[in-house]
């Protein structure tokens, strides 16, 4: 059937391997496709109250996200990590990720254009701590330890239709 | 190895769509954590929302590819859920009473800890698939490759509710 119906310009570096597993690049990073929605309603099961489970499970996909992108890309710098992995988390679905103002082992901030929550009309917070928890995931990858806010909350602005994130390095991840 | 490739799907600043549908790829394993919070009172809860995403893809589907009996619609939806990132699915019979698929290489066993809980969203998604055909259907899984190794695929019924 899907011969018959065709197809259209396939997802840069997003393969379908014969098991019918959508893999990024050539890594075992398995994905399914899911709505935002899909995602906010996962989280909200969970209870509005408890960002930190959200936030945890957005470092997972951080973590995972990094991994790939260092033993992938080889990146030789911290920014460059993060850089990298925001195309990743880009090709993904996650919209247009910038890094701004990155100062090493001090901070930055990442602008999110597009973000998931962007036509949802509830539960965007449990989006935007995905998010955090992604962007901090990133930096547990690298060995930081961080604090996070959204600064800019487009569900919250009107007018405005990006978020902005701002981490703070606050450490190294001790074991 | 083949580059993702669906009809319906556009990519633009970061924006995956599939049928005017914002998607996003994600890894499995968030459905194995939020399990790992709720336990077994994860099942309900899973099939709930796999019913809803499962209905609202076959909507978009049909609307847009128009398949023209039951067993047209049956392939489809088994093309492009295959296209999903969940495994491969294969219908082994359809009727107008009853439906049954086969999942190869369900994405559960690629997870570290392969887990049942995906299993109970895919059960919900066919669900949202078989009500949207049938408007009362029973979906049962009625084999399954983690409980049982010698297996390599998971079985799903889905039969028609007379109304």
């Amino acid at each position: 059937m899907l011969k018959k119906i065709g197809v259209q310009k396939g997802l840069k570096n997003i393969s379908i391997d014969a098991d019918s597993h959508i893999i990024y690049k050539k890594t075992n990073f398995s994905l399914v496709v899911l709505r935002p929605t899909d995602l906010a309603q996962m989280g909200d099961l969970i209870g509005q109250g408890n960002k930190d489970i959200i936030t945890w499970i957005g470092k997972t996909v951080g973590r995972n996200v990094a991994e790939v992108v260092y033993k992938d890309e080889s990146p030789k710098t911290n920014a460059e990590l993060l850089e990298k992995s925001f195309r990743t988390l880009e090709m993904l679905g996650f919209g247009i990720l910038s890094l701004q103002n990155y100062q090493d082992d001090i901070g930055f901030q990442v602008r999110v254009e597009n973000p998931l929550y962007e036509h949802l009309e509830e539960n965007q917070e449990i989006i935007s701590n995905i998010y955090l928890g992604i962007f901090l995931g990133i930096l547990e990858y690298i060995g930081r330890k961080a604090n996070g806010i959204e600064t800019e909350v487009a569900w919250k602005t009107q007018g405005i239709t990006h978020s902005t994130f701002e981490l703070k390095i606050e450490g190294v991840v001790t074991q | 190895m083949k580059s993702l490739k669906l009809k319906g799907l556009e990519y633009t600043n970061g924006v995956i769509r599939l049928f005017d549908e914002r998607v996003v790829l994600f890894p499995p394993s968030i459905i194995g954590l939020l399990s790992s919070i709720y336990g077994e009172g994860a099942e309900p809860l899973l099939v709930f929302l796999g019913k809803k995403l499962g209905r609202t893809m076959i909507e978009k589907w049909d609307f847009e590819l128009k398949p023209k009996n039951i067993k047209e619609i049956t392939e489809l939806f088994s093309d492009l859920f295959s296209t999903t990132g969940w495994g491969q699915m294969v219908v082994r019979d359809v009727t107008d009473d009853q439906i049954i698929f086969q999942l190869m290489h369900n994405v559960s066993k690629t997870l570290e800890i392969p887990s049942k809980f995906i299993d109970f969203f895919i059960t919900g998604y066919i669900t949202g698939f078989a009500e949207y055909i049938y408007y009362k259907a029973k979906v049962q899984e009625t084999l399954c490759m983690i409980d049982d190794e010698n297996l390599d695929f998971c079985q799903w019924v889905v039969n028609r509710i007379p109304t």
